[in-house]
């Protein structure tokens, strides 16, 4: 059989970074993310470091169940789903992405080291048609929500992502709360719950046999006239002014967010998994900048957390008693 | 061909789960490349409420929505064969399930062109190639369409987007309901119900259309007047509410969630012509439809966003001004509320 010489699809210069306790730390050396089509016809994603050359990360890129054989010239590469390539929203002062995976938990991240970064949006659609065998120019590797987000992005005042990366290799930093749904759901289901879990928690769900009377986290923050009444408060007002400054376009308003299906529906999404888990929301909250509550009979990590922001709550009222009042303290890991 | 059987996790091709909102149809039909075309709910669906809530005509379409129920799922009539099935009317099979509501709303927009209804380079194009298919291939067809496939995506919820690229996370978030649209659509005297589901449509009923000539795209013809179009919606969509009140008094006693969507004309390039040639009233209701707009826009924007983090920071910010036990009893006095209300009214 004819040997196909290695054929590399998309190249181009990025670093590691690795995940541990909630935040992101990046790998300084320089390196490639490439995919190729290797000799045996089988595609490749790679990883190598541009200075040893030395390839450290070779994942093959599965075709579908039904389309395993012997590949050959004659028979396309089909479309998978195998593995995608995402932007990492929550870094929001670098260009990151991370490859995951249909089948498991893993996780790979990659920051962009091009020094122009105006091409990253078409380098990750090469990437993902790559990935999914398609023609690198095709339309379907774009991806919209990339794009949507990029652009919210930049028009949000304060930090967020530069347009113009003077140094290629500059090395990016994440905020740890900008934990996003998905990173916070996809970690809580890498331990997720068991089926017998899942099964009681829809019994109990039932309005009338309800044992459950933890609140949701959107509960906690419906509109109302007590909510409006503590953001009026003379230490609370500027703080919170400041937050949607940071995380909110200046034409949208608290109260529109607070008020609005988005917001009611992910944090119901959040809460709900919350409850599906416990004692598995370790890193929930180190990313939170949280200290979890101290090791108790919690029914699920939910109740922990609420728990832990009501001994913060506790903590704080008692330090301003105690001492001169301290500056209002804002959430760790900014 | 993408597959809706085998794999678990290809079953859904790509397509998310999406809202059916007004709102969202709205701004996909935009996106979609149309112009000049708006979505609202019918509340109640009575035809006097029609008439009351007088909607730009031309009416395109109706789309009934419905939590899927196995009762309410058989068609009104017997499903045409394809030989029955007028040659200008375009039905597709339904091949993947999240692409429901997308494909219930090009059944409208694509069988809209006969009465005048521009559709835009991608659908147009869309519509020939459709065209010319079977209604299985036609269903393979939308599956396949990565342009529309990205759009509809686009107004997923976070949630959405995250169970196609993860399906194991189901677990652990909370169940999400099935909805099944069904659309309505006049063509030539006739109206007919358009369900993915079913082997073709089915015909609900006629209407007097003696005020319009036949609306097929070859004939040549003037466009009606607004009268005789207004006369002609009235006449068509009572036949279609008819239609789908049967249908819901099929169902059980039991709580039935649904909708109707009402998709027509956006009024507001005439009433703003109106507007500034001093009629008040069109001034007024032009203001209300722009404030209605500017809702449905926040709500595609928030939807996008990732609002948990600062969810959390407002929380420590509470806490850390020692406010937080106010909020959590706040939370659960108004669920005891809650509780009572419901318990005083099942």
């Amino acid at each position: 059989m004819d040997e196909l010489p290695e054929q590399v699809l998309v190249e181009f210069r990025a670093g590691r970074a690795y995940l541990d306790s909630g935040l992101v730390h990046s790998d300084g050396r320089k390196g490639c993310v490439r995919v190729v089509r290797a000799a045996d016809g089988l595609v490749h994603f790679q990883w190598l470091d541009r200075a040893t050359r030395a390839i450290e990360e070779d994942l093959i890129v599965l075709p579908r169940r039904r389309d395993r054989g012997i590949p050959s010239r004659s028979r396309p590469c089909r479309p998978c789903k195998t593995m995608h390539w995402r932007r990492v929203h929550a870094c929001r002062t670098g260009r990151m992405f991370v490859l995951g995976f249909a089948s498991s938990d893993l996780q790979l991240f990659f920051w962009l080291q091009e020094p122009r970064c105006d091409a990253d949006v078409r380098l990750a659609q090469r990437l993902r048609n790559a990935l999914e065998c398609r023609p690198l120019d095709d339309p379907a590797g774009l991806d919209h929500a990339d794009e949507v987000r990029l652009s919210d992005a930049e028009s949000r005042p304060g930090p967020g992502l530069s347009s113009q990366v003077p140094d290629g290799a500059t090395r990016p930093s994440s905020a740890a709360l900008g934990q996003s749904l998905v990173d916070a759901l996809q970690r809580l289901g890498a331990s997720a719950a068991s089926d017998a879990v899942h099964a009681a928690d829809d019994a109990s769900r039932q309005p009338q046999a309800r044992a459950d009377d933890t609140p949701d986290l959107g509960a906690l923050l419906r509109w109302g006239p007590a909510l409006e009444r503590l953001l009026r408060e003379p230490g609370l007002g500027p703080a919170s002014a400041a937050l949607c400054r940071e995380y909110l376009p200046s034409s949208i308003d608290l109260e529109s967010v607070l008020q609005s299906a988005a917001f009611r529906q992910q944090l119901e999404a959040l809460s709900t998994a919350l409850r599906r888990s416990r004692g598995d929301a370790g890193p929930l909250f180190a990313a939170f900048g949280i200290e979890p509550p101290p090791a108790g009979d919690w029914r699920h990590d939910l109740e922990a957390l609420l728990e832990a922001l009501r001994l913060r709550a506790e903590e704080s009222a008692r330090s301003r008693s105690e001492g001169p009042a301290p500056e209002s303290r804002h959430g760790c890991g900014r | 061909m993408a597959s809706s059987v085998d794999d678990g996790a290809d079953s859904e091709g790509g397509w998310c789960t999406i809202e059916s909102d007004p709102g969202v149809f709205t701004a996909m039909i935009t996106e979609l490349g149309v112009k000049g075309v708006q979505v609202d709910e019918l509340v109640d669906l009575s035809e006097e409420a029609f008439v009351a809530a007088n909607l730009a005509c031309p009416v395109f379409g109706l789309i009934f929505l419905f939590k899927y129920d196995q009762v309410l799922a058989a068609p009104a009539s017997e499903p045409l064969s394809t030989a029955e099935t007028p040659h200008h009317l375009i039905f597709s099979r339904q091949v993947i399930r999240n692409a429901c509501a997308t494909q219930a709303l090009l059944a409208v927009l694509l069988n809209a062109r006969q009465r005048g209804l521009q559709l835009g380079p991608l659908l147009t194009e869309y519509a020939e190639f459709a065209q010319a298919l079977d209604a299985e291939t036609r269903g393979e067809l939308l599956a396949n369409a990565r342009d529309i496939c990205a759009v509809h995506n686009s107004f997923s919820p976070l949630r959405g987007i995250l169970l196609e690229e993860d399906p194991s996370l189901r677990n652990l978030l909370p169940r999400e309901d099935v909805f099944h649209y069904v659309s309505y659509v006049p063509l030539g005297g006739k109206v007919y119900e358009l369900d993915g589901l079913q082997t073709g449509p089915s015909a609900v009923g006629t209407f007097d259309a003696s005020l319009l000539a036949p609306g097929t795209p070859d004939s040549k013809q003037q466009l009606p007047t607004a009268e005789a179009q207004h006369h002609n919606d009235l006449a068509w969509v009572c036949v279609a509410l008819r239609a789908v009140r049967q249908r819901i008094s099929r169902a059980s006693n039991q709580e039935l969630r649904f909708s109707v969507l009402v998709v027509h004309r956006d009024p507001r390039p005439e009433l703003q012509v109106r507007a500034s040639g001093g009629d008040q009233v069109a001034a007024s209701l032009l203001a209300q439809e722009e404030a209605k707009h500017a809702r449905w826009q926040l709500d595609t924007t928030l939807r996008r966003m990732d609002l948990v983090p600062l969810a959390i920071r407002l929380l420590i910010l509470f806490a850390d001004h020692g406010h937080f036990v106010e909020l959590l009893e706040e939370a659960k006095r108004k669920r005891e509320q809650q509780v009572a209300n419901h318990a005083e009214h099942s």
